[in-house]
């Protein structure tokens, strides 16, 4: 039996909005659900980008090639709407929000998210009891929850909180942004744990990392090596840690670039 | 006016100034209700004669001031006001809650003036709201009101104030603060939604160890105009002092902070900081902001820090990446920018309802 299609992305071309300097030179790709895809690749080769885009990022045009999201045409949405349809980015970078707590931030994501829906508004009772039951999952408890959204976190728990995010709204699609940069071996094992326990036989996940040590705890079915805007390469798990041994240069050679 | 007084009100239209006269309208009584669980105080207003002693050879040229004058100009039996004394080592318990309304005179311009006095004794200690309500139906914008405020520190009392102000009218307000040994005052104002607002604040600190905090949030569109004036004089050493203010400028309105910090020449070990922090929506808004400081002593610790930005756009794609539509998400920026003086009160029993009030109010931005 064939599973789910969560996101199919054709022949994608993405360019810098204010440049036109493109980054993305045709990607395809297909996620069903119930999988963890990796993607790798060398610095600068467009998997931030890739990112962006799919999140709806205005800093990016898409030039060319159809995404497709749960069967939607996801091009059309707006940042909102792909978010309210079940599309999650775990930012490399997350943003801080002077002033504004998590508990107040993440409410109105999820009320927001529902009544786009159609759906009423969670009652305080449940948002607390979601919210204590989430944050056990990336081992946050309740010290960060009256805090101003990721103001003075530090790395580690700025990342972590991007997993409790991402566990609160229960995306159909995570795509997680480099979220192992920067962290030690505790924080990693964390949120790569996290990881691992939000996976669930309906929703997928895109792993986008530099370093093969993620994929131990994380397991991907498909790992793909994305390089100067293309896929030019996937294989099973075997393959990070090949990458990690060998670098990308053999691949490069092998498939690079004469496409 | 001299050079100190045109400085002072560099940016204040002329025809605004003359609403502070017979030209701003009839005189009527501002209706004023009062809620204290434990306070000594009484609803009548000060006696011109009596605060013209207080500002008399006071070092802010008080006398020339206009505000001052056209206020004490008006016959105490014309004015309304509160005023408050608490004897010495009394702790008022709660918060003593003053609402001050504007009831209008039909479709016609209407005025009205207070005069208020708050005298802490020493080491007493006090919690004062005070809300001024919006001017009634037609006559809101042909609304002038005209507040003076005079506040007596004595050594060790503490007196907190938080101040709403969305009369929608125009208003005009003299905070004088004249704090001694050790105490500390506390006065935050929220500025919510005034056609036009002048607010002059003049703080002495006039023995050492006291401290004053000057806090303030202003929220303006349309053709809105909000002007916040301090001047804080540091006559002795040893005392600190903080001013914080935070605003917001949308569609054509304009929105003014001059930050004075005198320190004179005796006043060593004075801390004095300020900051002003604005967002700026759109491109027919102004706002200036005027760090003024003259510094005498030379072991002071002076900063002062202005800035004027618009919404990050980093955190409106983060919170739309989440889910949260564009608009809720510039309202949720502004109310986080500006929440943070709601969040420094210590009056905490009005937090949930002043952050409730500024989102009432950003859903009409």
């Amino acid at each position: 039996m064939m599973s789910q299609n969560i996101l199919t992305i054709k022949n994608l071309h993405a360019a810098v909005a204010d440049e036109g300097k493109e980054i993305l030179r045709g990607i395809d790709l297909t996620v069903n659900a119930g999988e963890v895809h990796a993607i790798m690749g060398p610095n600068g080769s467009g998997k931030s980008t890739l990112a962006s885009v799919l999140a709806g990022n205005e800093r990016f045009a898409v030039t060319e090639g159809e995404v497709s999201f749960q069967g939607m045409n996801l091009l059309e949405m707006s940042i909102e709407e792909r978010a309210a349809r079940g599309l999650f980015l775990g930012f490399q970078y997350p943003v801080e929000i002077p002033g504004v707590s998590m508990a107040s931030f993440l409410r109105l994501a999820i009320n927001q998210q529902r009544a786009f829906r159609g759906e009423e508004p969670i009652s305080s009772g449940d948002f607390l009891r979601l919210m204590r039951q989430k944050s056990e999952i990336v081992e946050l408890g309740d010290k960060l929850m009256n805090r101003a959204v990721n103001e003075g976190f530090s790395g580690g728990e700025k990342k972590r909180n991007e997993i409790f995010q991402m566990a609160m709204l229960e995306p159909k699609l995570a795509v997680l942004d480099e979220t192992d940069s920067g962290l030690d071996i505790d924080a990693l094992r964390v949120v790569a744990t996290g990881v691992a326990r939000l996976k669930r036989p309906d929703n997928a996940t895109i792993v986008i990392t530099h370093y093969q040590r993620l994929l131990d705890y994380i397991v991907p079915d498909v790992v793909h090596v994305l390089y100067h805007g293309r896929i030019i390469h996937s294989a099973g798990k075997e393959l990070a840690r090949e990458l990690e041994e060998r670098g990308y240069d053999w691949l490069i050679r092998e498939y690079g670039d004469n496409a | 006016m001299d050079s100190t007084l045109k400085e002072r009100y560099r940016y204040t239209p002329k025809d605004r100034l003359a609403a502070l006269s017979d030209g701003g309208g009839e005189l009527f009584p501002t209706e004023i209700e009062t809620e204290a669980a434990s306070c000594l105080y009484k609803k009548d207003a000060a006696a011109a004669a009596e605060i013209a002693k207080l500002t008399a050879g006071s070092e802010h040229k008080m006398a020339g001031d206009p505000l001052i004058a056209a206020n004490l100009a008006v016959p105490d039996t014309k004015t309304q006001g509160v005023q408050i004394d608490l004897p010495d080592n009394f702790k008022a318990e709660g918060i003593l809650y003053i609402h001050m309304r504007y009831p209008g005179n039909g479709d016609k311009a209407a005025r009205y003036v207070q005069r208020n006095i708050i005298r802490a004794g020493r080491n007493a200690s006090a919690r004062i709201a005070v809300y001024h309500h919006p001017a009634v139906g037609a006559a809101e914008t042909r609304a002038t009101i005209d507040a003076l405020t005079c506040i007596e520190a004595a050594a060790g009392a503490s007196v907190e104030i938080i101040e709403v102000v969305e009369t929608r009218a125009v208003y005009f307000e003299t905070i004088l603060n004249r704090q001694n040994r050790d105490s500390h005052v506390k006065i935050a104002t929220i500025d919510l939604d005034n056609a036009f607002l002048r607010r002059n604040q003049f703080v002495s600190l006039r023995e050492p160890g006291s401290e004053c905090n000057l806090e303030g949030a202003y929220i303006t569109d349309g053709t809105q105009y909000c002007d916040n004036y301090i001047r804080m004089h540091h006559a002795a050493g040893h005392c600190t002092s903080n001013q914080l203010f935070k605003g917001v400028a949308a569609d054509e309105a304009r929105a003014i902070f001059t930050g004075q910090i005198y320190v004179a020449r005796d006043a060593q070990k004075t801390v004095a900081l300020q900051e002003n922090h604005n967002i700026v929506l759109s491109d027919g808004a102004r706002v200036d902001t005027r760090p003024q400081l003259e510094i005498y002593a030379d072991d002071v610790k002076c900063n002062h820090g202005a800035t004027i930005g618009r919404l990050d756009p980093e955190a409106i794609y983060y919170m739309r990446q989440r889910g949260i539509g564009l608009e809720a998400a510039k309202r949720l920026q502004i109310e986080g920018f500006t929440g943070e003086i709601i969040d420094h009160s210590r009056i905490e029993e009005l937090g949930h309802l002043l952050h409730e009030k500024i989102s009432k109010r950003l859903q009409n931005i």
